[in-house]
């Protein structure tokens, strides 16, 4: 899989900016959510005592509001939040309710390593390292192989890393499943591929994870994902006795980590439809086991020809965007059930198609200028109409950006306007008034007196509309591309010249050759018209001569003798 | 406080300029003061209006530029009728120009006669118009009163106006706040001071530079037209006149800003007796506790015309004069509304942050956001230092590094690279969050990053709020002008290429060339074999 499919939720297209991409994407999506159904969205960092600016966002609706720090929200009991944040008691609470769970043992700060590999040996390789109290895979060693290697994970994890706190328990074989569930129901579920790339035959693995990277771009939520070639990669390149430089032949599935998750390079596939009823009878066992436990994020590993499932971890701040940005299989709405569990009176209520910018919202909040801002509810909740304008004409110096964005902003209409490079102006607007829309093409006519309208050309607009009426600047990259295509036409153009150049030249020298030709042909012609005029002067003095001599009397007087002469030669 | 006045100059944003000053020294004054602050949007006629809220424990109070909420509606509507004012000035016994209004009832005849009644040279306003518009001074005789009224009323459609006597003086704006006068000017018309050198021309064009950089001035400009040039004629001037050293050469009579007038700082000039009258004005309505009083002041007659009332005045010109001290009424306001923000404490070094208000503003213009509410300043004292940093430092994403530090720890400041391969770190913030940072700075050194040295100094210039990363100026910019030297280049290239193709067409189209056919034929078909 180095190429992703991305078809995505159609009223999430196009709808996810920049600044969403990545760890905010969980926070984007839900307040996209509530935000389109006029719940009010209010975004602020908070103080902490590690120095960090940490973003958080409100939700607010009919008098109740809910903070959430990104999938986790306040309805969230402050028990189920902390039976979850140790995974040791996670685990116990599980099996107490008949929940499979590995089986392992928590060591505490002060413990000995000498005890903690005494311990390995009875449950027997390979083990699993894990600290008691993180999230997101960080400092997991999901398959230790051999007492050497714990010994050296445990100096990593302990003394390095400094959780002192930690797990050891039994490695489970099998597929690793992430469950999404919402009060007790599955809403979706994706098998996460550790990072790996597939071989083509051509290129080779170091050559491969880059491409993987790159097509990694795309997707709002492993675009900032990336594999990066560190140690684990590295073992695990050399276990399969490969090296960064082997070229894999085609189809050859690589698995690069043993550790599935996402945020190291995995690769989730939806398989919610797939999901066989025996394990989504344990991962709702297992929910219940928490009490208080409303959203989470479960990981299972699954036995496939028994459908047994064990479960290894509950996450209470799951990335929602493992469902709804999945790299194959089908995109689920997994926010839609959050926000009806939160606002239930707005479950059924009409929902706008606008999106909201998070860029230049991020930015102040994350540079500390603004402590908190609130967004205003949309415009309204009815779909929204566009259409695309493309106006030709002369603008310079006549305001018509800001002109347009303020006839638009009077008719409440979103959307913006772009000066292109070549000059055409492109404005997209949008708006819950069908004829508003279809009227403004006249405004793009007018245009303020003094610009030179010639052409409007209108097209149809099916993508998601940001609210707000902007106007648009070229950005870095476009300016970047921009000057490539320049330089790329200048090149172009200088090859014409050069050939153009050449052609004349050839046939300049062309032309003088034939005019030196034409030159030595007109002196023969010359000569020779003078040759001609000697010859016929020549003949003209013959002739003469000739009619002298047939004139002359003796010529005359020896008519008859000559006459005889003949007769006789003829007798002869 | 002349300190904190020209530093605010300094810090003030240009998207602050005009009558946005008065919503930036004011916000400042009460958030400098631990006041909360939050802007938010608000939609009038269409068009997105921002508004802010000062809170204290005590109170939370919204403004509109200088006007606060609680200033009752009436009040303010009563200030927006010439009409209105003059009638509530007239019974609080405050000296008004003798005059009369009318309105639409009333036919020009009407209005015509009384104003023969009054005594010339009159004045005619019209009632609902404001900053100036429409009003006609200095009439002097009939013809030219029975001329302006027909114009305004027929042509220019103000049906209601006010007819009074042309009041002598000098025209001074006059702030009460409470019951105090805090702050007066004068508003002079445009003019120019002769250096003994430059034409009025230069002169002009020098004005309209400091104008452009005066928060209250930059708006408007001195114009250099036809108008301008036939008031200097009948002075027995013109545009290349060079007025003596010291001189003072009027350009027009207008005391109108967008005509150029200027305002000079009045307020040590004053009479006991055009405060008093001007504290009367103001409480001649209900509720008026802050307040632009406009007075004609004619010191030889010892007389005081109170002309309008303002409930929402511009303060631009007290903070910025062009001449005289400024006066900072930001302080006087909230000193009103908040006395417990009152404070002798001048030396924790608040006046020397600011928040970011330009940012503030864009994302409140952008039309998305409702409210933004603008980080406190921190309650411990504020130290401010620069940091030279020197050792391995650029090029290393060492700036990336303390922008990380500095920002979590709520530092204000920011880093940029020197020349001399050594990094500039601006830090502000509370005492110990900033000895905290400078102690991690100096003790970061990694592979990539060795801070050697670095020196400390205090900082003494104002610091916004947040931190940024300094860059090169304008990346963007240098990209921009790369484009357009290729684009330029581009066009050359096209247009050599045309013209080569045309020579090349008219070779071809050569007569030479045409006879020459048959024989190149054969040249070639000798080649060919």
């Amino acid at each position: 899989m180095n190429q992703y499919k991305t078809d995505w939720l159609p009223h999430l297209e196009d709808a996810i900016p920049s600044a969403a991409y990545g760890n905010k994407l969980s926070m984007y999506l839900i307040a996209l959510e509530a935000w389109r159904r006029g719940i009010t969205v209010n975004f602020h960092n908070i103080d902490n005592p590690e120095n960090k600016v940490l973003i958080r966002y409100s939700l607010e609706f009919n008098g109740r509001e809910y903070r959430f720090e990104s999938s986790r929200g306040e309805k969230l009991t402050e028990e189920a939040y902390k039976s979850c944040e140790n995974k040791d008691l996670t685990k116990k609470l599980m099996s107490k309710s008949g929940v499979a769970v590995p089986e392992g043992k928590r060591f505490e700060p002060d413990t000995d390593n000498d005890k903690i590999l005494d311990y390995a040996k009875t449950l027997g390789y390979p083990v699993v390292l894990k600290p008691t109290d993180t999230n997101s895979g960080k400092g997991v060693f999901s398959s230790i192989r051999s007492e050497r290697e714990l010994e050296e994970s445990l100096v990593y994890v302990r003394n390095k890393l400094g959780y002192k706190d930690i797990i050891i328990e039994k490695h489970v074989e099998g597929r690793e499943y992430r469950i999404l569930l919402v009060q007790g129901k599955v809403v979706g579920a994706v098998n996460r591929i550790p990072a790996n790339i597939i071989g083509d035959g051509k290129n080779t693995i170091e050559e491969l994870i880059k491409l993987k990277n790159k097509s990694k771009k795309g997707n709002p939520n492993i675009s900032k994902k990336l594999i990066n070639i560190d140690k684990e990669v590295l073992n695990s390149i050399s276990h399969l006795g490969y090296t960064p430089n082997s070229v894999p032949e085609e189809k050859k599935q690589i698995l690069l980590r043993s550790k599935s998750n996402v945020s190291t390079g995995g690769d989730p596939i939806d398989v919610t439809d797939d999901l066989p009823e025996e394990l989504k009878i344990i991962a709702g066992k297992a929910v219940k086991s928490i009490p208080g436990l409303d959203i989470c994020g479960l990981d299972m590993i699954v036995d496939e020809q028994n459908n047994s499932g064990t479960v290894i971890e509950i996450n209470t701040k799951p990335m929602l965007g493992l469902h709804i940005f999945p790299v194959a299989g089908k995109a689920r709405d997994v926010v839609k059930p959050i926000i009806d569990y939160y606002f239930p009176e707005t479950m059924n209520s009409k929902r706008t198609n606008l999106y909201f910018d998070l860029d230049n919202i991020i930015a102040p909040l994350n540079n500390v200028t603004t402590k908190e801002i609130r967004l205003l509810p949309p415009p309204s909740l009815e779909k929204v109409y566009a259409k695309s304008y493309k106006v030709t004409g002369d603008f310079t110096g006549t305001g018509y950006l800001s002109w347009i964005r303020q006839q638009a902003r009077k008719n409440n209409l979103n959307g913006y306007v772009k000066k292109m490079r070549d000059g055409q102006i492109a404005i997209v607007v949008g708006g819950v008034d069908k004829e508003k829309i279809e009227e403004f093409k006249s405004l793009c006519y007018r245009g303020p007196n003094e610009a030179n309208v010639q052409e409007v050309i209108e097209c149809d607009w099916n993508k998601t509309v940001k609210v707000g009426f902007e106007i648009l600047t070229e950005t870095k990259a476009e300016l970047r591309k921009e000057l490539k295509d320049q330089s790329n036409e200048k090149n172009h153009f200088k090859k014409r010249a050069k050939t153009f150049k050449q052609k004349n030249e050839e046939l300049q020298r062309d032309i003088e050759r034939t005019n030196q030709k034409l030159k030595r042909l007109k002196k023969e012609k010359a000569s020779l018209k003078s040759e001609k005029n000697k010859t016929l002067k020549e003949i003209q003095l013959y002739k003469t001569k000739y009619e002298a001599i047939i004139n002359s009397r003796s010529w005359r007087y020896t008519r008859l003798i000559r006459k005889v002469m003949s007769i006789i030669k003829r007798r002869e | 406080m002349e300190n904190s006045l020209s530093q605010l100059k300094e810090i003030m944003p240009e998207n602050a300029y005009g009558a946005n000053s008065t919503m930036f020294s004011m916000s400042l004054e009460g958030w400098r003061r631990g006041l909360k602050l939050k802007f938010f949007t608000k939609y009038v006629k269409n068009q997105v209006k921002i508004r802010y809220t000062l809170s204290s424990e005590e109170r939370d109070i919204t403004f509109q530029l200088s006007l606060a909420e609680t200033v009752p509606k009436e009040t303010r509507k009563t200030t927006r009728s010439k009409k209105n004012t003059k009638k509530a000035l007239q019974n609080s016994n405050v000296p008004t120009p003798k005059g009369k209004s009318f309105d639409e009832e009333n036919s020009d005849e009407e209005v015509i006669n009384y104003a023969k009644t009054l005594e010339y040279p009159l004045v005619i306003k019209p009632t609902n118009a404001s900053l100036g518009i429409g009003v006609v001074t200095g009439i002097y005789d009939d013809q030219t009163l029975v001329d302006s009224v027909k114009n305004l009323r027929n042509k220019k459609g103000y049906k209601e106006m006010i007819v009074e006597q042309q009041v002598t003086g000098e025209d001074t704006r006059l702030f009460v706040v409470g019951n105090q006068v805090c702050s007066a000017f004068k508003r002079i018309a445009a003019n120019v001071v002769g250096d003994g050198k430059h034409t009025i021309e230069e002169l002009i064009k020098i004005k309209n530079k400091e104008r452009r950089i005066n928060p209250h001035l930059s708006k408007s400009q001195i114009k250099l037209g036809k108008e301008l040039r036939e008031y200097l004629e009948s002075h027995g001037l013109s545009l290349e006149t060079i007025p003596q050293k010291g001189e003072r050469v009027f350009l027009n009579e207008s005391t109108i800003a967008s005509a150029g007038a200027e305002t000079v700082e009045v307020t040590n000039e004053l009479t006991e007796e055009s405060k008093r009258i001007a504290v009367e004005a103001a409480k001649s309505l209900p509720g008026l506790v802050v307040c632009g009083v406009d007075i004609m002041i004619d010191k030889k007659k010892r007389t005081n015309y109170v002309l309008e009332l303002n409930s929402r005045p511009n303060i631009g010109g007290s903070l910025f004069p062009v001449e005289g001290e400024a006066q900072n009424i930001s302080k006087h306001i909230i000193d009103y509304y908040f006395p417990e923000s009152i404070s002798d404490d001048e030396t924790s070094g608040r006046n020397k942050l600011y928040f970011d208000y330009e940012s503030i503003e864009k994302i409140l213009k952008s039309g998305i956001v409702e409210e933004v509410t603008v980080p406190s300043l921190p309650d411990n004292d504020l130290v401010f230092k620069q940091l030279k940093v020197s050792g391995k430092v650029q090029g290393v994403g060492f700036r990336n590094w303390v922008y990380k530090k500095a920002i979590g720890r709520k530092i204000s400041g920011y880093v940029k690279n020197l020349k001399d391969k050594s990094v500039l770190i601006v830090a502000a913030g509370s005492q110990n969050k900033v000895d905290q940072f400078t102690e991690v700075v100096r003790k970061h050194n990694t592979k990539k990053i060795q801070v050697e040295k670095v020196k400390e100094d205090e900082y003494t210039e104002p610091v916004k709020v947040g931190f940024e990363i300094v860059n090169k100026p304008g990346k963007i910019k240098t990209l921009k002008n790369n484009l357009n030297k290729e684009q330029e280049k581009n066009k050359k290239l096209t247009y050599e290429l045309e013209q080569t193709t045309k020579q090349l067409k008219s070779l071809k189209q050569s007569k030479s060339w045409k006879y020459t056919l048959p024989m190149r034929k054969i040249i070639r078909l000798i080649k060919n074999k």
